[in-house]
């Protein structure tokens, strides 16, 4: 049997979402070990795919650790030398981070997947999907696709909504004889860009209280200590605060047990996500609602409707807009939905509400919870989208556009647009333009002399398009997939010019396919909207 | 003055300056006691070096355990007032004036009982430093931090400090407490001084937290702490508690800065730049571990500058002086406007007699400039500050560190005499020195007169600062001092460096075992370095790899 290893060394939330990627390899038959940060592994422990979980301790690593650089050096050669005797057949480094690149570089394996350091110190593209999550950085994660879907891309595996668990825990009643609806919150303490005010969840959960209509109750960790305090004037048979007593064990038994959970982005909510447990998700600060929505269907995303939002994570943020307006009757009111007390929300303009929901390729997608109208920035979104899962996913089926199309109708009406898309044919001129420049060079003797002067002034062509391409301040909103072809091609290692030369043709057929079926759908768009 | 009193058993027993020197009681007793003692705990070789003759009551039980014993008294009083049938006792041994006389080839004891402490403080230091013998402790194996004032001369001290910390080649690591000047300068010049005061503390507090926290994770071996550098008592125990050395360079004159009296006794090394009547006041607090360790100059004010026939013009003059203007100095210099004289610096514009001489108009002027202006003129004056305008010339004991900048530049100077300065540098060869004004002014006119004579002194002078009195030689002997004075520096290194080969012998990557000895990177533990140095090869290999993956996840 195969032996597949994957490394992620990031936090539980993301290890979460690699859970589904484990499941898909072991299914084509791999045996599956995972590579980890100690200090946030054991949710991995639930996962019994997993052959081997091997540790970092990511203390002994840290500049203030009383490891000496060898000591270290040596924990990881240890590491290294221990995994390499495995003889694995796929690597899969499904995150965009430079110290599991450098372990991708060192470890061995017939195939590796992902981002991987090579020896001219390059980072390497090992993945369509890898190229497509780097060059959506700039977007600030709001791509268009869950990193469940991403990491599973990654490694070459479509994840299926039933790959996407773990083993159940015993649940519990939390002492609770009455039949409503349990409630969980988890509001974080840290005072960070992407957790909503402790004040204001204080008020929705004593309104709800107040109305006697659900059991509330509280979790959080050691971080959200210095919460207790501020709750403990909450005093109703109703309100169980579970902040500080649960270790990893009890928070995936007890949120298992709830109807419903309420929290920022944050790994609880991950652990909802992967046992089925409804979500409302109020999404902040640097926070995409694309990237780390909960994996599961139906769950509702309140956003505040404001340019700045998502932000980049380094940002410090002097207003904070995003907080201040998703008020205290937005989650009431979204609570009171999900619970079936409400059949709607009020409409208001300075907020979003989003539904989970899988799309006609099973990829998640965030949908409005109310059909609108589609806005020109939603509809370039939406089709992007689409030309991204047929560049992205080789096993569509032929008419997976029309479904795709009537899918999205379903959440949006397509009305009064006339998008405009004279720069985009005009690009996709120049695209053309490279190709054929391309192909010249492809048909070149390269071995005759005589040649050399039309070798090179072809190749100075082909260098002065694509400078004035990527440098063209005209193509703001199709820049992805421009990254997309520059980061593909910077990962070709053909050693044979001629080679190299086919395969950044496929890079720039890709990136011309993509502006022409852009085209294509926004004529379509407006055509279909004007009768 | 040495007097003579009989104990009590009838011994002959001195008393200098009402003090004892041995027990009025038994002090053949009390001699073999202390002897016993230091036989039991201290006997490491065969010679011996005894500081203080006394009567040689606490000598004369060690006479059998040494193949060769130096006594070393600089009062000769004490031999002469000496019974001969004492003295006689004593003629095995040889009795200096001079440490300098001692072969520090070999290996000696110190035998200094506690009395004689209080008349040589600073004396094992003093021997320790002169006996200079290699340690074996690599520099490159040392983790200092150095802790810097928040202003003010002493700043530029410790810039210095640091270069020649890094020339050694110290891992250093620094706490740079300027950063704190601008909420210091408003504390300062708050109204209400009581307020003042206690901000003044809370700020010391937060920036003496603020080096605990880098002390934590860099875990030097030494501190080292520049005169007014801010640091609270409680870390400084702290430290100590922690296994680490610290020392101090006190480059102030003790009787116009009082602060050392709070914190000399605490440190494992106390430096000053003045000794005798400070050591004895050092010593009544009880600080034991003090060095003289005087100023220096920076290599840089040595460094090669061609200047123009524009800067000569504008830096030259016959005589000059570059300084801050303090009374006695302005005292001074307005008797010598006849000359062609150039002033530079601060707090000369009060003065009208002095106006046309002012440069720059009185501006602070900055380190390069100063060096034009101590190698383009003919002749630099320096005549340490004062408060008082008469007398201008104190003849004080301490040299200021523009005494070393001007020789490091190859600058001739006429210096005010000073106390120390004969221990340093030979008047009329490495510089010049003057006693009053008129002999100031006589020197100017001999000197300006010949010029071949002014070149040869400031060349000999500058040879001397550049090979005794750099930064880098002041360094060089404290670290030396405190390795010797301090065992557990070099056996913490010896441990970590045991541990590390440990280490590295179980590195299965032979090609990385290779690079680190060939590059001593085993001493040295620095990770930027060692990814720097092997990235040097064309590819990455799997060593420079996992480097490279501690860097990045360390950040």
């Amino acid at each position: 049997m195969e032996k597949a290893l994957i490394i992620n060394l990031t936090r539980m939330g993301d290890l979460i979402q690699t859970i589904g990627l484990v499941k898909s390899l072991t299914r084509k038959g791999y045996k599956v070990d995972f590579l980890c940060v100690e200090s946030f592994s054991k949710i991995l422990n639930y996962v019994p795919e997993i052959e081997n979980i091997i540790k970092i301790n990511a203390d002994n690593f840290l500049t203030n650790s009383s490891k000496n650089v060898f000591e270290k050096y040596l924990e990881i050669e240890e590491i290294i030398n221990s995994l390499n005797q495995n003889n694995y057949s796929l690597l899969v480094n499904p995150i965009a981070s430079i110290p599991s690149a450098y372990l991708s570089f060192i470890i061995k394996a017939k195939e590796k997947k992902g981002i991987v350091f090579t020896k001219n110190r390059e980072q390497s593209i090992k993945s369509k999907w890898s190229a497509f999550h780097l060059a959506n950085e700039h977007n600030s994660g709001d791509h268009g696709f869950n990193l469940v879907d991403i990491f599973g891309g990654v490694g070459d595996c479509k994840i299926s909504r039933n790959d996407y668990k773990i083993n159940s825990k015993e649940k519990t009643d939390f002492g609770i004889r009455n039949n409503l609806p349990k409630i969980g919150f988890h509001i974080g303490a840290s005072k960070s860009n992407k957790t909503w005010e402790k004040e204001k969840f204080k008020t929705v959960i004593l309104e709800l209280l107040k109305e006697k209509c659900c059991n509330i109750i509280l979790f959080g960790g050691y971080n959200e200590l210095s919460l207790n305090p501020y709750f403990a004037d909450v005093s109703s048979n109703l309100f169980i605060n579970r902040i500080g007593k649960t270790g990893l064990d009890e928070l995936i038994s007890e949120i298992s047990s709830l109807n419903l959970l309420v929290t920022n982005d944050t790994g609880p909510m991950h652990i909802a996500a992967i046992q089925k447990i409804p979500i409302i998700d109020v999404s902040l600060g640097p926070v995409s609602l694309w990237e780390t929505s909960p994996y599961l269907e139906d769950c509702l995303i309140i956003e505040a409707n404001i340019k700045c939002h998502p932000c980049k994570f380094s940002y410090i943020c002097d207003h904070l807009s995003c907080h201040h307006l998703i008020q205290e009757s937005h989650l009431l009111e979204a609570i009171k939905y999900k619970l079936n007390l409400e059949n709607n929300l009020s409409n208001n303009q300075s907020v979003n509400f989003f539904q989970t929901k899988f799309d006609p390729a099973g990829y998640l997608h965030n949908v409005p919870l109310f059909k609108k109208n589609i806005s020109e920035y939603d509809l370039f979104f939406e089709l992007k989208r689409l030309i991204w899962i047929q560049s992205l996913d080789p096993n569509l089926e032929n008419d997976f556009q029309e479904k795709y199309l009537e899918y999205i109708k379903k959440y949006y009406f397509f009305e009064n647009i006339n998008l405009d898309f004279t720069i985009l044919a005009k690009i996709n001129t120049d695209i053309k333009y490279l190709l054929e420049k391309l192909k010249d060079l492809k048909n070149i003797n390269l071995n005759s002399e005589k040649e050399i002067d039309r070798i090179k002034q072809t190749w100075t062509d082909v260098k002065g398009i694509k400078e004035r391409l990527f440098n063209a301040n005209n193509k703001k909103e199709i820049y992805d997939f421009f990254l997309f072809a520059k980061f593909r091609e910077s990962s070709l290692n053909s050693l044979d010019i001629k080679n190299m030369i086919s395969e950044t043709m496929n890079i720039y057929e890709l990136l011309h396919h993509q502006i022409k079926s852009l085209i294509k759908l926004l004529m379509r768009c407006n055509n279909e909207s004007l009768s | 003055m040495i007097k003579i009193i009989q104990s009590k058993n009838g011994y002959l027993v001195p008393i200098k300056n009402n003090i004892s020197i041995h027990s009025r009681y038994n002090p053949i007793e009390e001699g073999k006691k202390y002897a016993d003692r230091f036989l039991n705990s201290e006997k490491k070789n065969n010679s011996l070096i005894v500081i203080g003759l006394g009567f040689g009551y606490h000598i004369f039980p060690l006479l059998e355990n040494y193949e060769e014993i130096i006594i070393y008294e600089n009062d000769e009083e004490f031999f002469e007032k000496m019974p001969l049938e004492l003295k006689n006792k004593l003629t095995k041994c040889q009795i200096i004036r001079d440490l300098k006389l001692l072969n520090f080839t070999k290996k000696y004891d110190i035998y200094l009982i506690p009395v004689m402490e209080k008349f040589y403080p600073g004396i094992v230091e003093e021997i320790t430093v002169l006996s200079q013998t290699n340690t074996n402790v690599k520099y490159s194996n040392l983790r200092i931090m150095l802790n810097y004032p928040i202003y003010g001369g002493s700043y530029t001290t410790s810039i210095y400090v640091k270069n020649a910390l890094k020339q050694i080649g110290v891992n250093l690591s620094e706490m740079d407490n300027s950063i704190a000047e601008p909420l210091f300068e408003k504390i300062r010049n708050l109204e209400n001084k009581e307020i003042g005061g206690n901000l003044s503390s809370l700020l010391i507090d937060i920036l003496s937290s603020l080096f605990w926290e880098k002390y934590t994770e860099f875990k030097p071996h030494i501190c080292l702490f520049m005169a007014q550098s801010p640091i609270s008592t409680n870390i400084l125990k702290k430290i100590k508690e922690t296994g680490g050395i610290s020392a101090f360079w006190f480059v102030e004159d003790y009787k116009r800065f009082d602060y050392w009296k709070e914190y000399a006794p605490i440190f494992d090394l106390f430096c000053t730049i003045q000794k005798d009547d400070f050591f004895a006041e050092l010593s009544k607090i009880n600080a034991k571990n003090i060095l003289y360790l005087p100023m220096a100059a920076s290599n840089s004010f040595s460094k090669e500058i061609s200047l123009t026939s524009e800067e000569l013009e504008f830096y030259g003059s016959d005589i000059s002086f570059m300084g801050a203007g303090y009374p006695n100095r302005h005292s001074l210099l307005s008797k010598l406007t006849d000359f062609d004289l150039k002033i530079w610096g601060t707090d000369w514009n009060d003065n009208k007699t002095l106006l046309p001489f002012i440069q720059k108009e009185g501006k602070r002027v900055s380190i390069d400039e100063t060096i034009k202006i101590y190698k383009s003129s003919k002749i630099n004056i320096n005549l340490h500050s004062s408060m008082n305008f008469s007398p201008s010339i104190e003849n004080g004991d301490f040299v200021n560190p523009r005494t070393f900048e001007i020789l490091a530049c190859g600058g001739f100077q006429l210096i005010d005499n000073r106390k120390y300065l004969p221990e340093l540098f030979e008047d009329g060869k490495d510089l010049v020195v003057f006693h009053s004004e008129e002999d100031l002014r006589e020197k100017i006119i001999y000197y300006l007169n010949h010029p071949e004579e002014r070149e040869k002194i400031a060349k000999t002078g500058q040879s001397k600062v550049l090979t005794k009195y750099t930064y880098v030689n002041r360094m060089k002997t404290l670290l030396n001092l405190l390795i010797k004075k301090y065992p557990i520096i070099s056996e913490t290194i010896f441990t970590e460096n045991a541990r590390k080969n440990e280490v590295i012998q179980k590195i299965s990557n032979p090609d990385f075992r290779t690079f680190i000895k060939e590059s001593d990177f085993s001493k040295i533990d620095d990770l930027d370095k060692m990814i720097k140095k092997i990235s040097e090869s064309e590819t990455m290999s799997n060593s420079e790899a996992i480097l490279r993956f501690i860097k990045t996840f360390e950040d």
